[in-house]
């Protein structure tokens, strides 16, 4: 079972977060919800408080060991938000069991391939053999934000992701590398929200906007001057249209 | 002179409704600003309470009223937040008068007046005028305004603030916006800008802001889920906020 934490009550929330994050990093935003709903935070295989889980290079198999951590909780119906590879793995899980998902949320994901990524997924495996995994991820949390190391919560993110596990960490990379459901996107039934922030340098926002695009009920957020971690850039606005997303009929 | 109204002190910030709107319906957005700018919301020549100042022929035309207004109160520099018809306008003023302008909003509008996603021709939106009146056309298009139609909330509120409207303006503004186009200037405004659209809008479809944005060097881009062409009235606490943060950070 992977590592999570869980709030509140209501109708439940997955927060998933993403590469070498953990599920404290939606602490703000669980606080915000959780008067309403049943939050789940849950760590990814290989990082945060699931680091022993042996991580699939593999984000159909990421979607798999969720949904079934989920089960195990008695959790059958869920909407979830995905950030990053979060995203990802909320997309494909969307697409393969689309009975449990309610509404999903894609925020600062995409579909498949990112040649405007910050840096390639050889680079980042290169540099976690290099730098080591803790450096790696303090690097990783400065393309974050517009404002780097001097964002008021970079340390907060920062060390969302000093516990990931090295290898685990470069089997993650392998999945985001593999992950291509473009041709899938039609497949999406749930009610989906996409959101992105303008100046994201890591999942351009062309990306959010193609699936906009091609997912059939989907809503489109972009929000301005923010990169890849709006929901602590502006997180008010993040909040707002989130709850307000999942509240709506 | 145009109708106008006035608010609060500091930086100038002026809020310009489009087409058969009128500067009131921009009240939720004037109460947010105000303690922090001198907000002045006119009306435009031939709409809401400026109906007996006929409307130029031309939205360059629109542009030269509007700033020689501005100047008439005292206004020398300003932001500027466009709405539709007038994030036309805007981009004209961003252009002819770049002195003026320190940032600039386009809110729910394009580089062009051809607009081929819009939910219906300016044809048949001038047919409707000539047929159905000006009252009951306006009534028709607030309503193709908000996500909810003529349930939302605000819808009346909306419609209320563009009464008025004179019949020969309406018709002429509309054939001033077909034949503008500014799509390959785009890359001359420099100011700061900030571009807002509804994701569900159309009257003027998202794939225009967002070709603004790319089209606008240093531009932001917000889109906001389940709006159509009044964001400000149908989600205003995400408007205001999105909106005052441009204008307050890394202000002068």
């Amino acid at each position: 079972m992977l590592h999570h934490r869980r709030f509140g009550s209501g109708k439940t929330i997955v927060l998933q977060h993403g590469f070498v994050g953990c599920g404290e990093i939606f602490a703000p935003l669980s606080a915000h919800l959780a008067p309403n709903f049943d939050v789940i935070a849950t760590d990814l295989p290989g990082l945060g408080g699931s680091a022993d889980i042996p991580a699939p290079a593999d984000v159909g198999e990421l979607a798999k060991i969720l949904v079934e951590t989920l089960t195990e909780l008695d959790v059958d119906r869920f909407s979830i938000l995905g950030h990053s590879l979060g995203s990802e793995t909320a997309l494909h899980l969307a697409m393969d069991f689309p009975e449990r998902v309610e509404k999903l949320i894609l925020y600062g994901g995409c579909a498949g391939d990112l040649p405007e990524r910050y840096e390639s997924y050889e680079d980042s495996i290169r540099r976690i053999d290099a730098d080591g995994i803790v450096p790696t991820a303090a690097r990783i949390a400065t393309t974050w934000t517009n404002e780097g190391a001097n964002h008021p919560l970079y340390e907060f993110m920062r060390s969302c992701g000093v516990n990931s596990n090295q290898e685990g960490a470069k089997q993650l990379v392998r999945a985001m590398g593999n992950f291509d459901v473009r041709d899938r996107l039609g497949e999406v039934q749930a009610k989906t929200l996409i959101i992105c922030g303008d100046m994201d340098r890591t999942t351009h926002p062309r990306h959010s906007i193609e699936m906009w695009e091609k997912i059939p009920n989907s809503q489109l957020c972009i929000l301005p001057n923010s990169a890849h971690a709006a929901h602590a850039e502006v997180p008010g606005i993040f909040s707002q249209i989130v709850s307000r997303f999942l509240m709506e009929d | 002179m145009l109708n106008h109204r006035r608010f609060g002190s500091g930086r100038t910030v002026v809020l310009q409704h489009g087409f058969l709107g009128g500067g009131g319906y921009f009240a939720p957005a004037i109460n947010h600003l105000a303690p922090h700018f001198d907000v002045i919301a006119p009306d435009l020549p031939g709409f809401a309470g400026s109906a007996g100042t006929p409307s130029p022929e031309s939205l360059e035309g629109f542009a030269e009223v509007l700033v020689e207004f501005l100047s008439s109160i005292g206004v020398e520099k300003f932001s500027f937040l466009g709405h539709s018809t007038a994030g036309m306008i805007a981009q004209q003023i961003a252009l002819d008068y770049p002195d003026r302008v320190e940032r600039l909003v386009l809110y729910g509008t394009a580089s062009a007046g051809e607009l081929p996603q819009r939910f219906e021709t300016f044809d048949q939106t001038i047919a409707k005028l000539e047929s159905n009146g000006i009252d009951a056309s306006a009534r028709g298009l607030a309503a193709a305004w908000f996500v909810n139609g003529e349930n939302d909330p605000f819808y009346e509120f909306c419609v209320s603030a563009g009464a008025g409207a004179d019949l020969d303006s309406a018709i002429r503004t509309l054939r001033a916006v077909e034949k503008w186009r500014v799509t390959d200037r785009l890359n001359e405004i420099d100011m700061p800008t900030l571009i807002i659209c509804g994701d569900m809008d159309c009257s003027t479809h998202p794939e225009e802001s967002i070709a603004l944005w790319r089209g606008i060097r240093g531009s932001k881009l917000c889109i906001v889920p389940d709006c159509a062409h009044n964001v400000h009235l149908e989600m205003p606490e995400v408007f205001n906020r999105v909106l005052s943060k441009f204008l307050l950070t890394g202000a002068a």
